[in-house]
């Protein structure tokens, strides 16, 4: 008797290029079924063309989107930067989003209250930056602790110190940073002009955009060039051999972990600083959940982030077009993200392994092998 | 009639390495038939083929006269084998009888007789004295208890043929002991028993026949008649190559390694290193032969700073290291080859440069990766390491290949004092010469060297003296030349000469 | 392949002008919530259809929901602008500044921004007295209760809704001195689960009415379920409750965006900060369940009548608050100022409002 069988066995000959191009490929093919997605609903052609079209010039055209793409990329991608040291390490920070918060509310604090008389604003500025990176290091410190001296699992710390960052923002921005002259509205009073980060010419975009580029520079060498990014690859890839090489896990988590933390925590400030220039309920759109998939997708390479989260921001400001244009509802909006999403992750899954069809005869099993010795 | 019988077993693995070769097994009902070998010497991977977890290249296997294809753990079931594993499978929120019927197939199609079930788990349970409550949750139950619970599994499905792989690695000698007794009554029951293990008391103890397995192949089968540890331990650790090593006599230099009293404890948190003590000087080579389990590993992580020590003084150099940083023996140059060079010597998914480099003596802040290529380059070249090249995965190389990495890394870091553990496990003869060469080039060089290997030929080709371990303490030392196999195996077996 | 269909797609996409040739007033509406709340958003959607339905072939409308609040808006609305919409209504207090420096960026466009104080030439603050209507159900509440006890599920802890509490318990303790109302703060606006855990603690408490300030319809259903009556929002909820809904305090925008549009459309609109009643029928009392008798009613459309012909003002005096000072005398009533920045309570309210700033 003659069975089939089918087999899913990974790959192991690579290509070159191999990332990229799977990156490509998942991201065609998540359009076709988002296209096949809109048909069914809609039942005209048009609207799927309508909605490419949306899609691909809004975010991305500087007369459009493009400056509101870019604001949303900054913090996508300085956060997703500290991400990619810390999950290169195989140590799961999901916090961002509270050492975000951290950031902000110092940030908020120097504005308001400690530096708010301060006459120099590049001083000032600088300062509050500091401050921001700062609050999200120590946020971050927490479970990074936790995690070194009583072993606490970091997914559960980091996401609850989340909820903590949110409640503390709450009762400040309700209490006693409530703005006096906000007629008991939730939200502080606006921060001094001298705090504000100073725009690109007449852009709309901030400063904010350089210090990420900084930075992508500084990840990037701290990955690939010192030995603290070897070191974090090798506890990533097998602890155990680097224990067995004289790193200090312990160390590495926690140097990790500020870094990663203070990125966040410099998103935070230059969010309030850039775009918002006073504290609020829903300064923050989940930045620091989104860029979890970013660093994801980015693959850890920190170049390779800024473009994701580019598109990624693309993705925010083009589904907000089709919801004028297309008249979509916000849930398809999502679910077409969703799908982007789903089929990245897919079809990584799908060109990392093959599926082979096996004849097999169990009377001829290891036929050709040659047992003699 | 055999209840069962393996004909001429074959089994590769991916990399081309040879698992089993040709090997012949026969059980018969009423029996306890001992599989003993070393760690990779082929016993699991035979028991997985009969349990239908890995597929054979070549052989066939007879249940009861009838030829049999085993696809599955399923249809090994249904043949009437059963496997009490190492590692149990037991869903800790569900009662014992749960966990029993889990999977089964003779049950109701869609609804379970539970209190047929519990009833029946037992009688089973009373018949060989295992004192199981089948509504207890598997939670609350002890080690012990659990196997027990695995084995209930096992007879519940009323399999003829039962395996114990390594049973007793969990238990203490008491509850070993109430495990032979059931196995005992099992046996009169009728069931044919496979028994797979490394320790030689315990085999004697229960086995009716013992079949050696070494590096694939069978050695030999003993009956009960015949069985003696110190017969056994020469079966298994013994060695039908000859080598071409070029080893002049050694020239002892200064002391480089004092260990005094020294005591660890395993990963189990149960003392394995028990008060030993041993010095090794400059261009010497220390084997140490034992059975594995001895305490060999902790002995050599203790040493390499991986592990705790709990008592004693380790000296380098007469300067006391005992619990100091991996880093600062690193800077003192004590290299460390470790046995599980996958688990721990490399990283897998590194390049095979930067594998070279992941143990540096002087760590700079900034990499060179220039350098590390072009060093990697010359490393590869002067090891005749077989890799595409200096940028591939360490895991697409061969084992032989990984292990001359770690070998290359370890020599260039110039050592005073090198612990090697199996340094030749599953590689080929040309690779192993190639080990054993460098060995004792280093050793030329002036290097001290404390080897420390299952394989009794080969701790006697390379060294210059070898101790014998037996449950944390050195037996005794020997020379190689002049060494009498007999005396090594009693002092294997855990006899102390009169000196 | 594909990839060359893609670029090919791409190319012919981008050649495609953008046209947007508009006669018609097109009007766009940024939503905080999704439309399908029963809800907040909801309540403005059925404006914007009641308003294209009314002013078909004047007008075309668009919205985009779930736009979080903030400065980041600002480019949600800007995009609305660069589309060349002529009205823009920004629906939640959050929009507020971001609005504002959209206005001042585009002059020419007009610009609604509900329930906030800052206005310009081109932008108007706009928001109902929602409190009239509160305080009517209060009364419907007062005259239901038997326990005395009263379930207030409250939002967050700004002005609009201590007022809204302030309004309803006044109503309470009009026909129904001896009644309390509690309160219990979800700090949420859209959360079924948070909010009907909050109404089934009060109903443990011993209410047997349940008012509500969020925009999900669950308390209303944690009523229904326990048996015991019901106060909506925003919207007639009844079809969530139709054994427990007494009635709700609604809001009917539609009559409030048929105005403006059609006054923008002929050109005679002025901006300003508009705070509109139930006379101006913005907002009112949603019809009442069956359950509610003929003198409960008759009552209420006393008051309702008193309050739209402006005899009667929920917010006159004598008023006390918990600590038993007069906050308002007799013969007076609170102006708008001290209604916009209210936060204090009502003496019959059980229930704290946390940490107030010290001004």
């Amino acid at each position: 008797m003659l069975h089939l069988k089918l087999k899913i066995e990974k790959r192991l000959e690579r290509f070159k290029c191999e990332n990229f191009l799977i990156s490509v490929v998942s991201l065609i093919i998540s359009l076709v079924i988002m296209g096949i997605f809109i048909w069914i609903n809609t039942g005209n052609f048009a609207d799927v063309v309508e909605t490419y079209k949306e899609l691909f010039t809004w975010p991305f055209f500087p007369e459009l989107g493009l400056v509101d793409t870019i604001l949303k990329m900054i913090p996508l991608a300085l956060i997703a930067l500290g991400l990619l040291v810390v999950f290169k390490m195989k140590v799961w920070n999901i916090g961002a989003e509270g050492q975000l918060y951290l950031g902000a509310m110092a940030t908020t604090w120097g504005a308001l209250f400690l530096f708010k008389n301060m006459s120099n604003s590049i001083s000032m500025i600088t300062l509050l930056l500091i401050f921001g990176a700062i609050a999200g290091a120590l946020w971050a410190l927490i479970p990074a602790i936790l995690k070194a001296f009583l072993k606490l699992d970091e997914i559960v710390t980091t996401l609850m110190l989340n909820y903590i960052a949110v409640y503390w923002l709450n009762y400040l921005i309700y209490g006693p940073w409530k703005d006096p002259k906000g007629f008991n509205f939730p939200l502080t009073a606006v921060f001094p002009k001298n705090s504000w980060l100073p725009e690109l010419g007449d852009t709309g975009i901030h400063i904010g955009i350089i210090i990420t580029f900084i930075l992508v520079f500084v990840t990037y060498f701290i990955m690939y060039k010192t030995h603290l990014g070897f070191e974090l690859k090798i506890i990533g890839d097998n602890p155990k051999a680097a224990r067995y090489s004289g790193i200090s896990i312990e160390k590495n988590l926690i140097i990790a972990m500020i870094f990663s933390g203070a990125l966040a925590g410099l998103a935070g400030s230059i969010q309030v600083l850039g775009v918002q220039h006073r504290l609020q309920h829903g300064f923050s759109t989940g930045y620091g959940y989104t860029a979890i998939i970013v660093a994801w997708l980015a693959r850890l390479n920190p170049f390779s982030a800024v473009i994701v989260a580019f598109l990624f921001g693309g993705l925010l400001v083009g589904g907000e077009q089709l919801q004028i244009v297309m008249r979509f509802p916000i849930s398809m909006i999502s679910a077409l993200q969703g799908l982007i999403l789903f089929s990245l992750l897919a079809s990584e899954a799908i060109f990392k392994y093959r599926i082979k069809i096996t004849k097999n005869d169990p009377i001829k099993i290891g036929g050709e092998f040659n047992g003699n010795t | 009639m055999y209840l069962l019988e393996l004909k001429n077993i074959t089994k590769r693995f991916p990399g081309n390495l040879l698992a089993l070769d040709n090997v012949n097994f026969n059980l018969k009902p009423g029996e306890v038939h001992t599989l003993l070998g070393e760690n990779g010497a082929g016993k699991t991977t035979l028991m997985n083929i009969l349990f239908g977890l890995y597929k054979h290249d070549k052989g066939e296997i007879l249940i009861e006269g009838k030829k049999v294809n085993i696809t599955s753990p399923a249809s090994a079931i249904t043949h009437g084998v059963g496997m009490v594993q190492q590692h149990f499978t037991l869903v800790p929120s569900f009662s014992v009888a749960e966990n029993i019927i889990l999977g089964l197939k003779k049950t109701g199609r869609f609804k379970i007789d539970l209190r047929n079930v519990v009833k029946r788990i037992k009688e089973l349970s009373d018949l060989y004295n295992m004192n199981i409550d089948p509504n207890a949750k598997v939670w609350q139950l002890s080690v012990s208890e659990k196997q027990k619970v695995e084995i209930l599994k096992v007879l519940y499905e009323e399999a003829k043929i039962i395996i114990f792989d390594e049973p007793t690695a969990v238990l203490t000698p008491q509850e070993s002991e109430s495990l032979f007794q059931a196995i005992d009554m099992m046996k009169n029951n009728g069931k044919g028993i496979i028994f797979i293990s490394h320790k030689l008391k315990e085999v004697i103890r229960v086995s009716d026949r013992v079949t050696v397995l070494k590096n694939g192949r069978i050695v030999g089968t003993l009956d009960k008649g015949n069985l003696d540890e110190n017969e056994l331990a020469k079966m298994m650790v013994g060695r039908d190559f000859l080598f071409n090593i070029k080893k002049t006599p050694a020239n002892p230099g200064k002391e480089v390694l004092k260990v005094e009293n020294l005591v660890v404890k395993n990963d189990k948190d149960i003392l394995a290193v028990k008060g030993l003590s041993l010095t090794i000087r400059e261009g010497e080579i220390l084997g140490i032969a034992g059975v594995t389990g001895n305490g060999q590993r902790e002995l050599a992580e203790s040493i390499a700073g991986l592990r705790k020590v709990e008592n004693g003084k380790i000296k380098f150099y007469n300067l006391d290291i005992t619990n100091t940083s991996v880093k600062r023996r690193l800077k003192l140059g004590i290299a460390y080859v470790p046995q599980d060079r996958k688990e721990t010597a490399t990283c897998p998914n590194l390049s095979v440069a930067e594998n070279l480099f992941i143990r540096q003596k002087n760590k700079v802040r900034i990499l060179n990766k220039k350098e590390m290529l072009r060093n990697s380059k010359k490393l590869i070249k002067k090891y005749s390491i077989i890799a595409n090249n200096e940028k591939q995965p360490i895991k697409f190389l061969s084992g032989g290949n990984m292990q001359k990495v770690v070998l290359a890394r370890e020599f260039e870091l110039s050592p005073k004092l090198i612990i090697v553990e199996h340094p030749t496990r599953g590689l080929d003869v040309q690779a192993m010469e190639f080990v054993y060469n460098s060995l004792i080039d280093a050793r030329n060089n002036g290097a001290a060297i404390l080897l420390l290997a299952g394989d009794l030929d080969e701790v006697f080709t390379v060294s210059d003296r070898v101790a014998i371990i037996f449950e944390g303490r050195i037996m005794g030392y020997v020379e190689p030349e002049q060494s009498k196999v007999d005396e090594v195996g009693l002092m294997m077996a855990g006899v102390a000469l009169e000196a | 392949m594909k990839k060359v269909f893609l670029i090919v797609l791409i190319i012919s996409l981008l050649t495609l002008s953008i046209t947007a040739v508009a006669k018609p007033l097109k009007v766009a509406f940024i939503y905080i919530g999704p439309t399908g709340d029963a809800g907040w958003t909801y309540a403005h959607d059925q404006g914007r259809i009641y308003a294209e339905k009314v002013l078909d072939g004047k007008i075309t409308t668009t919205y985009i929901e779930s736009v979080p609040e903030g400065m980041e808006s600002y480019n949600t609305i800007k995009s609305l602008a660069k589309r060349g919409y002529n009205v823009i209504f920004t629906t939640s207090f959050g929009y507020m500044d971001a609005t504002l420096m959209a206005a001042q960026e585009f002059p020419k466009i007009h610009f609604f921004h509900c329930s906030g104080y800052k206005t310009a030439e081109n932008m108007t603050a706009y928001f109902g007295r929602m409190y009239q209507p509160r305080f009517l159900s209060g009364i419907v509440a007062g005259m239901m209760t038997k326990s005395n006890i009263i379930g207030y599920v409250a939002a967050h802890p700004i002005p609009e809704v201590i007022r809204g509490i302030n309004a309803f318990a006044l109503g309470v303790k009009l026909v129904n001195p001896r009644a309390k109302v509690k309160v219990v703060w979800t700090n949420t606006w859209y959360d079924p689960a948070t909010e009907k855990e909050a109404a089934l603690s009060l109903i443990d408490a011993g209410a047997d009415v349940i008012a509500q300030h969020q925009d999900s319809p669950a308390p209303q259903q944690a009523a229904q379920e326990r048996g015991v009556y019901s106060i909506g929002y925003n919207s007639d909820m009844s079809a969530f409750a139709p054994k427990a809904h007494l009635t709700a305090p609604i809001w009917n925008w539609g009559v409030f965006y048929v105005d403006v549009l059609q006054k923008i459309i002929d050109g005679t609109y002025k901006h300003g900060n508009v705070w509109l009643g139930m006379k101006d029928g913005v907002v009112d009392l949603a019809p009442f369940g069956h359950m509610v008798p003929e003198n409960v009613k008759t009552i209420v459309e006393v008051f309702k009548k008193a309050i739209i012909d402006g005899e009667f003002d929920p917010f006159q005096g004598p008023i006390y608050d918990q600590s038993g000072n007069l906050r308002v005398k007799t013969g007076s009533k609170l102006s708008d100022e001290e209604l916009l920045s209210m936060n204090w309570f009502v003496d019959n309210v059980e229930g704290k409002i946390p940490e107030t700033s010290s001004e």
